[in-house]
C-alpha cells in the first residue's frame, strides 16, 4: 500500500502536482494519489478533485480552516499524513507551502526536500529518489530519502494540470483536532487577479527595477501588444512597487515563451530561473557588466527609454510581427 | 573619540609590515583597509622575492599562501613570428628559501595580514581613508566615512594612486605622466600537473618566470608571465603616454601579447578566471617621493618606491624593506615622545642603508632604457630574424652571424645606433 | 528582552561557475561570505530591540571564518555565537535547526529569534519552520511592516497572494525578506567597536551534546549525486549611440532565428 498525497493550498498547484502524480502513479506502485483539501468550504466542494486526477480527497472540514494560518494548516497536513499514510507527500512550494512543509516534516520527523522538480518511489528499497534545483537553480542534487514519508515541496509551473475525464475520487474526511493557532490573522489583502495566463503568451516583455516609473510601463505594453505579447516583471516590481500581482524566478513564475524581452532586469539567478526556458532572450540594460548579457542572446548596452521607443518605430516602420 | 598610537593606512605589504613591526613592539596600532579583505583590490604579478621578507617575518616561507618556487626565470625577446629566450635556471633543489616565489595576493595579502594582527595590530577592512586630519600643520589622524580616528602617527600606505597627501596639502613632489605604467593581467586557470609539466617544473611546488619584450601593440613595456599552482599570472606593463598614445585599450595590448604564438602556446586551454588593471610607477631611485613629514610617514609605493631593471619588476621587498626603515623610525620616534618630521627623518636614513635602496642605485642608469623604443620595437624582432637566418637551412647559402646581423638590420636600425644602444643595455644592466 | 539573529556563512553564488565540461559545481573555489539575507536579518533585529536589550548573532560554521562575521557585528550585534560546523558531519536544514535549537535554549530566556526566509545559499526554506517547531514557538515568516508593543509583534506577512497582518506573542521564530528593511551601512565606528564583543564558540557535541551521526541518520535525506546546470545562449552584445541602427540590427536577428516575421 504505497500512497501518494498531494497538498497545496493553492487550487492551480495542487492540479499541476496532481497530474504529475496520476502519470507515474501507475509506472511506480502507487496504489492511491490523494489530495488534501482544507476547510468548511473546500471540503463541501472536495468531489471535483476526481477529475484533477485524485482517488481520494481527504477533507478536514473544520471552518477555522476556511482562513488560512500556517499554524492550523500545519497542525491539519500532519493529521491527515500520519492517518493516510503516504509514502511520498508532494506540496506546491509557495510561499505558504514552504512553510508549511518544514513544519509539518520536523513535527513528523519526515524526511524533506525543496525545489524538487523529479522523483520516483522504489517500493523494494522503500526509499524515494528527488532531483532538486539547489544554489538558486544553479545546479540539481540528486537525494535518497529513507525516512517516509518524503515531502517533497515542487515549486508552480514545473508540472503540468491534465484532466482526467470521468475520474472519480472518494471523499474521506479525517478527524484532526485543530488547537487554537498562537498567531492572529488579522487581516488578508488578497491582490487583484488580473486573469492573465502569462504560460500562454509567445512573447513576454519582462521589467526589472530598471524602469523608474509605472507610467513608463506603457512603452512596455505597447512593444508587447506589437508582438502579441505580454508584460511580465521581477520580483522587486511586484513585492516593492506592487505593478503586478505575480513575477517571474525562483519565487514566482517559471515561462517558456518563443522570446523573453527583459528590460532593466539585472540579471540575479534568482529571477533568470524564471525565463531560461525561453527559446530566446533579448535584454537590453545599461550597464555593460549587467549579469544578464551572460544569460542572453542578444544583449542591448542602451538606456531603455531611448532604445525601446527605437524598437516600437523599427518595428511599426517595417511591420515585423510575431504569428 | 578614539585613539591610536598608530594608523596605518592600506594593508597591501607595505602597510601589513609597519602594522607587524609597530604592533610587535606594543604600538597600539589600527590598519585602516578599502577593499573588503587585504588584496582583494591588489594588482601584481607576483613574484615575492625573498630575501627582504624572510628578515621581516623569519620563516615565511612555511606558513604564508605561497604558489611556486621560482627556480627559472627567463627573459625572452618576441619577434613578429620569433621568440629567443634566455632561460637561466637553479637546478640545486635544496636550498630554502627560494629566491622568489610567486604569490596570488588575494591569498597572500591576508596572510600578512594576519601576521599583523596576531601581534596585536586592530585590522579594518572594508573602509576607505577619505582624508588625512591636520592640527597646526601636523597629521593627527584620519577620517573615513565620516568617522574620525586619531594617532600620534600615521603611516600612508595606500599604494600607488596615493592621492591623500595630495589632499591634504602635504605632496610637494609631483611627477610627470611618463613616470607611469599600466599594468594589466590575467589569472589563467590550467589544471597543476599541466603547468607543471608544461613548463618543466619537477613538482606542483616548482615554477618559473618569464619576463618579455616586444609583441606589446608596439607600446614601449614589458610582458610577463609566471606560473602559481593551478593558474598563470599573464600581464603586461607598459607606459601610460605609449598607451594613450597608442589609443589602444590596455586590454588590447594584453591580448596582443597574449596572443603571440610564443604566449599562446603556454597559456593554450587556460580559462581567464580574473582580469585587472592597475596604475604602477616607473620606479628608480631618481622617481622616490617625499617619505615623511610632521606626524606621518609614507611607505611602499605610495612613496614610488619601486625597482624595475627589465630583469626583475620588484615593489613588494621594496614596500616591505621601507616599511620597516619607517617602523624603525618610529619606534625610536616613540622613545622620544616626539613625532615631529625631525624626529621621523631617521626613517631615511635606515631606508638608504638597506640593500633594496642600495639596488636601487645600483640600477639608477637602467630606466633610459625602458624610454629607448628600440628595445621594444627593433631588438626582438631582430634577435628573432638573426637566429633565425643562422639556424635555417634554406634554398639561399648560409651567413655567419655579424652578415646576418647587417642584412637583418638594414633599414631598421643604423650601426651606429645600436652600439649606443649596447652601451646603454651595458651601463644600465652590466658594468 | 533577549533577541537572536540566525545568520549563515554563505556562498557566494554570483560567483559559483560550473565546469561547462563536467557538469561539476565549483564549489571549492565559489567564496564565502554572510549572507546578503543576513544584513536584512540583522537589520531587522536591531531596530526592533527595544531599551536595555541585546542582540546576539547565531551560525552554525567554521570557526575559522569569524572573521568574515565582523561586519554583521559591527551592525549592532552585542556578542555572536559560532556553533563550529569544522568537524560537524551532519548537514541539511534538519541538522542545522537542531544545532540552532539547541543553542538557543542553551543561551536560555530568548524572546525572539530572527531569520531569513531562506539562506543565500541553502534556500531551503526549512530552517526557520523546523527550528520554530523545535522550539515549539509560533513561526511569524515573511514579515514586513514589523512592530513590537511590549510583549506583541505585529507585522504583514508577504505571501505571494497577498498581505496577511498578523499579531503573536512572544516568543516567536521571524523571518524577514530583502523587501523588509535596507539594512545599514556599518561606520569605521561601529567596526571599532564591534572588535571589543565577544565571539564564542561552541562546539555541537561537546557544548550542545548534539551527535552527528544521529541527526543524519533521523533527517534521513543523502545526496547522491549533483550536477551543475550549463545553459548556453549566444551572449552577442550590441552597442552603439545609434538606437535606430540597434533597433534594426535586433530586428535582423529576431528574423533571422524566425522567432518574429516582417
Ligand atoms: C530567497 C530569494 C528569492 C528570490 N526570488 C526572486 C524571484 O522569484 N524573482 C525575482 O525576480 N527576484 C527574486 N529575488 C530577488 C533577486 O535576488 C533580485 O534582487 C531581483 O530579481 C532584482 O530585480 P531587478 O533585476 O529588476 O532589479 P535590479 O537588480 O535593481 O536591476 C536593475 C537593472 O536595471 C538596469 N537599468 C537601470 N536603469 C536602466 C535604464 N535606464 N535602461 C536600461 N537598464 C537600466 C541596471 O543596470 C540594473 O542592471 C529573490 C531573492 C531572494 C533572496
Ligand atoms: C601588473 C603589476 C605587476 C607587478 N609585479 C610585481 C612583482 O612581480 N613583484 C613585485 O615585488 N612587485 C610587483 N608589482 C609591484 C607591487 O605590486 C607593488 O609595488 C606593491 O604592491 C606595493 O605595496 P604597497 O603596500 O606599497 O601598496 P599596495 O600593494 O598597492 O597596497 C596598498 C593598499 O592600500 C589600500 N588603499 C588604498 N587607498 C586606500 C585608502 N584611501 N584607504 C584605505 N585603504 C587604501 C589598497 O586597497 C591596497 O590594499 C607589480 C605591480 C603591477 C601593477
Ligand atoms: N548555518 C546556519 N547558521 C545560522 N542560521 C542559519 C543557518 N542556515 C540557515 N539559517 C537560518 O535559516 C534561514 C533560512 O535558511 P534556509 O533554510 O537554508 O533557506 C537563514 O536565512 C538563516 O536565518
Amino acid at each position: 500500500m504505497a500512497k501518494l498525497l498531494v497538498y497545496s493550498e493553492e487550487a492551480g498547484v495542487a492540479r499541476e502536482l496532481l497530474a504529475k502524480a496520476r502519470q507515474v502513479a501507475g509506472t511506480q506502485g502507487f496504489t492511491e494519489v490523494g489530495v488534501v483539501a482544507l476547510g468548511a468550504a473546500a471540503a463541501a466542494t472536495a468531489a471535483i478533485w476526481g477529475e484533477w486526477g485524485a482517488d481520494v480527497v481527504y477533507t478536514v472540514a473544520e471552518p477555522a480552516l476556511d482562513v488560512y494560518n500556517p499554524e492550523t494548516y500545519t497542525a491539519a497536513l500532519a493529521g491527515v499524513i500520519e492517518q493516510v499514510q503516504p509514502v511520498v507527500v508532494l506540496v506546491g512550494a509557495t510561499k505558504r507551502g514552504l512553510e508549511v512543509n518544514g513544519r509539518v516534516a520536523e513535527r513528523l520527523g519526515a524526511g524533506a526536500v525543496s525545489w524538487c522538480d523529479d522523483f520516483s518511489y522504489d517500493a523494494a528499497s522503500q526509499s524515494v529518489t528527488a532531483k532538486c534545483l539547489v544554489y538558486t537553480g544553479i545546479g540539481n542534487n540528486t537525494y535518497r530519502i529513507n525516512v517516509l514519508p518524503a515531502l517533497a515541496a515542487v515549486p508552480p509551473g514545473v508540472f503540468h494540470e491534465q484532466a482526467f475525464a470521468g475520474h472519480s475520487a472518494a471523499v474521506i474526511a479525517v478527524p484532526v483536532a485543530i488547537p487554537a493557532a498562537r498567531m492572529r490573522v488579522l487581516a488578508n489583502s488578497v491582490k487583484a487577479d488580473t486573469g492573465r495566463r502569462l504560460q500562454d503568451a509567445p512573447v513576454i516583455v519582462d521589467v526589472g527595477q530598471g524602469m523608474r516609473n509605472r507610467e513608463d510601463l506603457a512603452m512596455a505594453e505597447e512593444l508587447a501588444g506589437l508582438l502579441n505579447g505580454q508584460v511580465a516583471c521581477s520580483r522587486p516590481i511586484s513585492s516593492e512597487r506592487d505593478w503586478f500581482p505575480e513575477w517571474l524566478g525562483l519565487s514566482g513564475l517559471k515561462l517558456s515563451p518563443d522570446l523573453c524581452i527583459t528590460l532593466g532586469v539585472s540579471g540575479s539567478i534568482q529571477h533568470t530561473i524564471g525565463i531560461r526556458e525561453s527559446k530566446l532572450i533579448v535584454a537590453v540594460n545599461s550597464d555593460e557588466n549587467a549579469g544578464i548579457f551572460a544569460q542572453a542572446d542578444y544583449g542591448i548596452h542602451a538606456d531603455l527609454y531611448q532604445f525601446v521607443p527605437a524598437l516600437i518605430e523599427a518595428i511599426k516602420t517595417r511591420s515585423v510581427t510575431k504569428k | 573619540m578614539e585613539k591610536f598610537d598608530a594608523i596605518v593606512v592600506g594593508a597591501g605589504p607595505a602597510g601589513a609590515t609597519a602594522a607587524y613591526l609597530l604592533a610587535k613592539a606594543g604600538m597600539q596600532v589600527i590598519v585602516i583597509e578599502r577593499g573588503e579583505t587585504p588584496g582583494s583590490k591588489n594588482v601584481s604579478g607576483a613574484l615575492l622575492f625573498s630575501q627582504v621578507y624572510s628578515e621581516i617575518f623569519p620563516k615565511f616561507w612555511e606558513s604564508a599562501p605561497l604558489e611556486r618556487a621560482i627556480v627559472g626565470h627567463a627573459i625572452t625577446f618576441l619577434g613578429e613570428q620569433t621568440s629567443v629566450n634566455l632561460d637561466y635556471r637553479d637546478l640545486d633543489e635544496g636550498h630554502v628559501p627560494h629566491n622568489a616565489y610567486s604569490v596570488l595576493r588575494a591569498r597572500f595579502d591576508p596572510w600578512m595580514a594576519q601576521q599583523a594582527e596576531d601581534a596585536g595590530a586592530m585590522l579594518m577592512p572594508g573602509f576607505t581613508v577619505d582624508k588625512l586630519l591636520q592640527e597646526n600643520g601636523r597629521v593627527v589622524g584620519i577620517e573615513a566615512g565620516g568617522d574620525a580616528l586619531m594617532a600620534d602617527v600615521v603611516v600612508v600606505a595606500e599604494g600607488t594612486r596615493s592621492g591623500l597627501l595630495k589632499e591634504a596639502g602635504l605632496r610637494t613632489d609631483e611627477y610627470h605622466a611618463s613616470d607611469v605604467s599600466i599594468g594589466v593581467k590575467d589569472v589563467i586557470a590550467l589544471p597543476e600537473d599541466v603547468i607543471t609539466n608544461r613548463f618543466q617544473c619537477l613538482n606542483a611546488d616548482e615554477g618559473v618566470a618569464y619576463t618579455c619584450v616586444g609583441h606589446t601593440g608596439g607600446v614601449e613595456g614589458g610582458g610577463f608571465l609566471y606560473t602559481n599552482k593551478d593558474t598563470l599570472s599573464v600581464g603586461v606593463v607598459a607606459k601610460i603616454d605609449a598607451v594613450y598614445k597608442s589609443k589602444l585599450q590596455p586590454h588590447a595590448i594584453l591580448n596582443e601579447f597574449k596572443a603571440h604564438p610564443f604566449i599562446s602556446r603556454l597559456i593554450a586551454g587556460g580559462e581567464i578566471v580574473e582580469y585587472s588593471a592597475q596604475a604602477i610607477h616607473r620606479g628608480g631611485v631618481h622617481l622616490i617621493g617625499q617619505l615623511y613629514g610632521d606626524g606621518y610617514v609614507v611607505v611602499g609605493s605610495a612613496a614610488r618606491l619601486l625597482l624595475n631593471n627589465v630583469m626583475t619588476l620588484r615593489g613588494m621587498d621594496v614596500a616591505v624593506a621601507s616599511a620597516a626603515a619607517a617602523a624603525k623610525a618610529i619606534l625610536a620616534a616613540r622613545e622620544m615622545g616626539d613625532y615631529s618630521h625631525t624626529a621621523l627623518a631617521g626613517y631615511e636614513q635606515n631606508f638608504k642603508a638597506t640593500n633594496v635602496y642600495k639596488d636601487m642605485v645600483t640600477f639608477k642608469d637602467t630606466y633610459p632604457l625602458l624610454e629607448n623604443e628600440r628595445l621594444f620595437h627593433v631588438y626582438p624582432e631582430l634577435a628573432g630574424a638573426v637566429l633565425g637566418d643562422m639556424f635555417t637551412v634554406g634554398a639561399k647559402p648560409s651567413k655567419k652571424g655579424l652578415k646576418a646581423l647587417r642584412d637583418d638590420m638594414r633599414g631598421k636600425v643604423s650601426l651606429w645606433q645600436m652600439l649606443m644602444d649596447m652601451n646603454q643595455i651595458g651601463k644600465g644592466l652590466v658594468r | 528582552m533577549k533577541i537572536v539573529a540566525c545568520i549563515k556563512y554563505s556562498l557566494t553564488l554570483s560567483e559559483l561557475k560550473v565546469d561547462p565540461a563536467t557538469r561539476e559545481l565549483r564549489l571549492a573555489t565559489t567564496p564565502q561570505r554572510v549572507g546578503t539575507i543576513d544584513r536584512n536579518v540583522l537589520e531587522a533585529a536591531v531596530v526592533l530591540k527595544p531599551e536595555g536589550s541585546t542582540v546576539h548573532g547565531l551560525t552554525l560554521a567554521p570557526a575559522g571564518a569569524r572573521e568574515a562575521f565582523r561586519e554583521a557585528i559591527a551592525m549592532g550585534l552585542d556578542d555572536l555565537t559560532i556553533v563550529d560546523s569544522t568537524n560537524w558531519a551532519a548537514g541539511g536544514p534538519m541538522a542545522t535547526a537542531a544545532v540552532l535549537a539547541a543553542a538557543i535554549q542553551k543561551m536560555g530566556d530568548v524572546d525572539l529569534v530572527v531569520c531569513g526566509e531562506a539562506s543565500d545559499d541553502g534556500v531551503t526554506y526549512q530552517v526557520p519552520p523546523r527550528l520554530a517547531e523545535r522550539l515549539g514557538w509560533p513561526l511569524l515568516a515573511y514579515a514586513r511592516n514589523i512592530a513590537l508593543a511590549g510583549a506583541t509583534l505585529t507585522a504583514d506577512r508577504d505571501l505571494d497572494i497577498g498581505m496577511q497582518s498578523v499579531a503573536c506573542d512572544l516568543p516567536l521564530v521571524l523571518t524577514v525578506t530583502q523587501e523588509t528593511n535596507t539594512p545599514r551601512r556599518p561606520t569605521l565606528m561601529d567596526a571599532v567597536k564591534a572588535k571589543k564583543k565577544p565571539v564564542v564558540v561552541w562546539q555541537p557535541e561537546a557544548d550542545l551534546g548534539l551527535s552527528a551521526e544521529a541527526l543524519q541518520a533521523a533527517g534521513g535525506v543523502t545526496r547522491i549525486a549533483q550536477e551543475g546546470i550549463v545553459i548556453a545562449r549566444k551572449e552577442q552584445l550590441f552597442q552603439g549611440d545609434d538606437m535606430k541602427a540597434l533597433a534594426n540590427q535586433l530586428l535582423d536577428a529576431l528574423l533571422a532565428e524566425h522567432v518574429v516575421a516582417e
